[in-house]
C-alpha cells in the first residue's frame, strides 16, 4: 500500500516537473509552444523535424531559457535534498540551510570576495570564473555548517533552541558583514551584491550550468546512499553507533555535501530560503520520514517548486522580474511558522 | 561470553572506576546495581564500546571489542540506552524495523518483517504498529525501544551467544510491563545468550538476576549470585539506607524492604 503511494507520488512528482520545463521555456515575451520546443531540441541534438518555428524563438530557447531552466532544476534539486538531509543529520524538520545561516555564510563570502577582490572572477570568465566562486562560497557555507552544528549539539541531543537561534545570529552577523562591504562597494559591486541577498537565476548561462553541474549532482547522488543512517541518526548519535553506523562518516559527509551544494548554488543564484525546508516537509506529510524516500524525491520535487517559482518570478511583473528568492520565502515562510506550531503542540502531548 | 578484565575510567576528579572484572556467561543475566552516580552507565558506555576505558581489557565471544567491526557488533550486541531522542514522525513499525539495520542493506527482508511483527507481538504494542511514535506516552515509547533491541538480536541461533544490555529497561513503565520486559530479557538470555542490565528496582534484580554486580563510588563491592551478593548489610551499605531482604511469602524469590519507621 506505501509502496504504492511512493511510486504514485514519484511519478507525480516527475510529471509536474515536465509540464513546469516546458511552461518555463514556452513563456515570456517571446511564446514558444511545447511542439516548437521539442523541435527545437530536436535540431539541437541533430535531428531534423518538421516543426516549424522562428531563428528568434530557437535563440531565446537555446541560450536563455534553456540554461535558466536546468540552472533552477540543479539549485531545486540541490537545495532540498541538501535540506533533507540536514534535517537528517540534526534531527529536526526546521533545519533549513538558509534558516540556520549556511547560506549566508556563503552569500557573505561571496560578497566579501567581490569587494575584496579576492577571487579573480573579473579576469578569470567562463567556466573557471564560476568554479572560483564556487570553492568562494563553499568555504563559507562549511564554515557555518560546523559552527552551528557544533553549537546546537549536547550531549547526543540536538538543541533546537541553540540551532535556530544560532542561525539568526550568524544571519545578522552575515547582514552586518554585507553592510560593512556595501559601503565599501562600487556601483557595479553594489548590483551583484543585492543580487546575492536576494536570490535570482537572472544570471543563467551555460557556463553557470556547467560551474554548478558537478556540485550539485554529487550531493544528489550520494546523500541518498545515506539514508538508512540518516533515519538510524533520528534516535540519536549513540544510537545509531549501536545500530552500525559510523557516525563520525555520516556527519562528516552530510556537512561537506551540504556545503557544497548550498555553496555552489549561492554562487550563481544568491540566497534562495526555504526551499530546503518546504519540499522534506510535504514529502514528509504525504510519505512520512524515511530517508529512504524522502531522499530521492526530494530532488524531483525540489525542482519542480524551484521551476514553477522562476516561471512566476518572470511572468508576474512583466516586463520587470521578481527576485525567485521573494517568493520562496512567501511560500517557505508560512510552511515554516506552520511546523513551529506543529511542533510546539507535539511537545505538549507527550 | 563476555569477559571484562581490570577496567579502569576516570569519570570525574574525584570518582573513578576502577579494577572492574566480571564474566556473563552463555545464557546468564547479569545486573549492575549501585546508588544515583555509582557509575552504573558510565560502566555499560564502556563494555558497550560507546566510551574506551583508560585501561583493562572488554573480550565479546574471545575477541576484543575493539576487534569488532561496527556492524559485526551491532548484528550481535544490542543496547537499549535511558536516552532515545527521536522527534520525527516515524511509526511505531518503522522504529523497530530499525533495529533491523544491521541485517539488511536497504529494504527490509521478509525474515526481517516477520522478526518485527513478532517482538511487537511480544512486548504487546502490535496495536500500535502503526501509530505515529511521538504521539506515544513516555511507557509506550519505552517499549518500543525495547521491541527496537530485541529485534535487533532476534535471529536464528547462531553458535555464538548474542547479547542484550539495558540501561534502565523499566524506566517509564508500569509495574506490568516492567516484568513483561524482565521477563522477555530473561527469556533471551535463556537461549544461550547474555543480558546486561542497569537496574534500579532492587526487587527486579532479586527476581531476574542471575548474578548481581554490585557498584560503590566506582568500585566493584561485590560481584556473583545474588543470595552471596544481596545481604542486608551490604545492600544498606550500597545505598545509604537501613535495608531488609525477606522470603516471598509465596513465591520462591526474595523481596527487599526498607527498615525503618516514617512519621506516624
Amino acid at each position: 500500500m506505501k509502496s504504492k503511494r511512493i511510486k504514485t507520488f514519484t511519478a507525480t512528482s516527475v510529471g509536474l516537473l515536465f509540464i513546469a520545463v516546458f511552461s518555463s521555456i514556452g513563456m515570456g515575451a517571446v511564446i514558444i509552444t511545447p511542439l516548437q520546443i521539442a523541435g527545437i531540441f530536436c535540431k539541437a541534438m541533430g535531428v531534423t523535424t518538421n516543426i516549424a518555428f522562428t531563428e528568434s524563438q530557437e535563440a531565446v530557447m537555446m541560450a536563455i531559457r534553456l540554461p535558466r531552466v536546468l540552472l533552477a532544476i540543479l539549485v531545486g534539486a540541490a537545495l532540498s535534498v541538501s535540506g533533507a538531509a540536514m534535517q537528517g543529520l540534526f534531527r529536526n524538520p526546521l533545519a533549513d540551510p538558509s534558516l540556520i545561516g549556511i547560506s549566508s555564510g556563503a552569500s557573505l563570502a561571496a560578497v566579501a570576495s567581490i569587494v575584496l577582490g579576492l577571487n579573480s572572477i573579473t579576469t578569470l570568465t567562463g567556466i573557471w570564473g564560476s568554479y572560483t566562486l564556487s570553492i568562494i562560497t563553499f568555504a563559507g557555507a562549511f564554515l557555518t555548517a560546523i559552527v552551528v552544528y557544533r553549537l546546537s549539539q549536547s550531549g547526543g541531543k540536538t538543541i533546537i533552541a541553540t540551532m535556530l537561534l544560532a542561525g539568526i545570529a550568524i544571519n545578522a552577523l552575515a547582514a552586518a558583514g554585507t553592510g560593512v562591504f556595501t559601503y565599501a562597494a562600487n556601483d557595479a559591486q553594489l548590483r551583484s551584491i543585492t543580487f546575492w541577498m536576494l536570490g535570482s537565476l537572472g544570471a543563467a548561462t551555460w557556463n553557470n550550468v556547467l560551474g554548478i553541474l558537478p556540485f550539485t549532482l554529487l550531493p544528489v547522488i550520494i546523500l541518498p546512499t545515506m539514508a538508512k543512517a540518516l533515519n538510524a541518526f533520528a534516535l540519536g548519535e549513540a544510537n545509531a553507533a549501536h545500530l552500525g553506523t559510523n557516525t563520525e562518516r555520516v556527519k562528516k559527509t552530510v556537512v561537506l555535501l551540504t556545503a557544497l551544494s548550498v555553496g555552489a548554488t549561492v554562487a550563481v543564484a544568491g540566497v534562495i530560503s526555504f526551499i530546503g525546508l518546504v519540499v522534506p516537509h510535504i514529502i514528509r506529510l504525504l510519505l512520512g520520514p524515511d530517508n529512504r524516500y524522502l531522499l530521492l524525491i526530494a530532488p524531483l520535487l525540489g525542482a519542480f517548486l524551484l521551476v514553477s517559482a522562476d516561471v512566476l518570478a518572470r511572468t508576474v511583473f512583466i516586463p520587470a522580474e521578481l527576485p525567485i528568492g521573494i517568493i520562496t520565502s512567501l511560500i517557505g515562510a508560512p510552511v515554516f511558522l506552520y511546523i513551529v506550531i506543529k511542533e510546539l503542540n507535539d511537545q505538549k502531548n507527550i | 561470553m563476555l569477559q571484562v578484565q581490570s577496567i579502569k575510567y576516570k569519570i570525574a576528579p574525584t570518582l573513578s572506576l576502577s579494577n572492574i572484572s566480571f564474566d556473563v556467561m552463555a545464557g546468564e543475566m547479569v545486573a549492575i546495581l549501585g546508588a544515583n552516580g555509582a557509575g552504573k552507565s558510565t560502566l555499560l558506555k564502556i563494555i558497550t564500546g560507546s566510551l574506551k576505558a583508560d585501561s583493562g581489557n572488554i573480550f565479546i565471544n574471545k575477541k576484543q571489542l575493539s576487534e569488532w567491526s561496527k556492524n559485526e557488533l551491532a548484528a550481535n550486541c544490542a543496547v537499549l540506552l535511558q536516552q532515545n531522542p527521536l522527534q520525527l514522525s516515524f511509526t511505531v513499525a518503522e522504529v523497530v524495523t530499525m533495529g533491523r539495520y544491521p541485517h539488511f542493506k536497504n529494504h527490509a527482508s521478509l525474515n526481517d518483517e516477520r522478526i518485527v511483527l513478532e517482538v511487537l507481538q511480544k512486548t504487546g504494542i502490535i496495536h500500535l504498529k502503526d501509530r505515529n511514535y511521538v504521539t506515544l506516552s513516555g511507557g509506550e515509547q519505552q517499549r518500543v525501544h525495547i521491541a527496537r533491541v530485541l529485534a535487533q538480536i532476534s535471529d536464528q541461533a547462531t553458535e555464538h551467544p548474542r547479547y542484550l544490555f539495558m540501561d534502565e529497561p523499566s524506566n517509564n513503565l508500569d509495574i506490568r510491563h516492567q516484568h513483561v520486559a524482565l521477563l522477555l530479557a530473561k527469556s533471551f538470555a535463556k537461549e544461550s545468550n547474555c543480558v546486561v542490565a542497569v537496574l534500579h528496582d532492587l526487587n527486579l534484580a532479586l527476581q531476574y538476576a542471575d548474578k548481581i554486580i554490585l557498584l560503590k563510588d566506582g568500585m566493584l563491592k561485590g560481584f556473583g549470585l545474588p543470595e552471596d551478593i544481596m545481604t542486608d548489610d551490604a545492600i544498606s551499605d550500597v545505598y545509604g539506607l537501613p535495608l531488609q531482604i525477606f522470603n516471598h511469602p509465596s513465591c520462591r524469590h526474595r523481596i527487599v524492604m526498607p527498615a525503618m519507621n516514617t512519621f506516624n
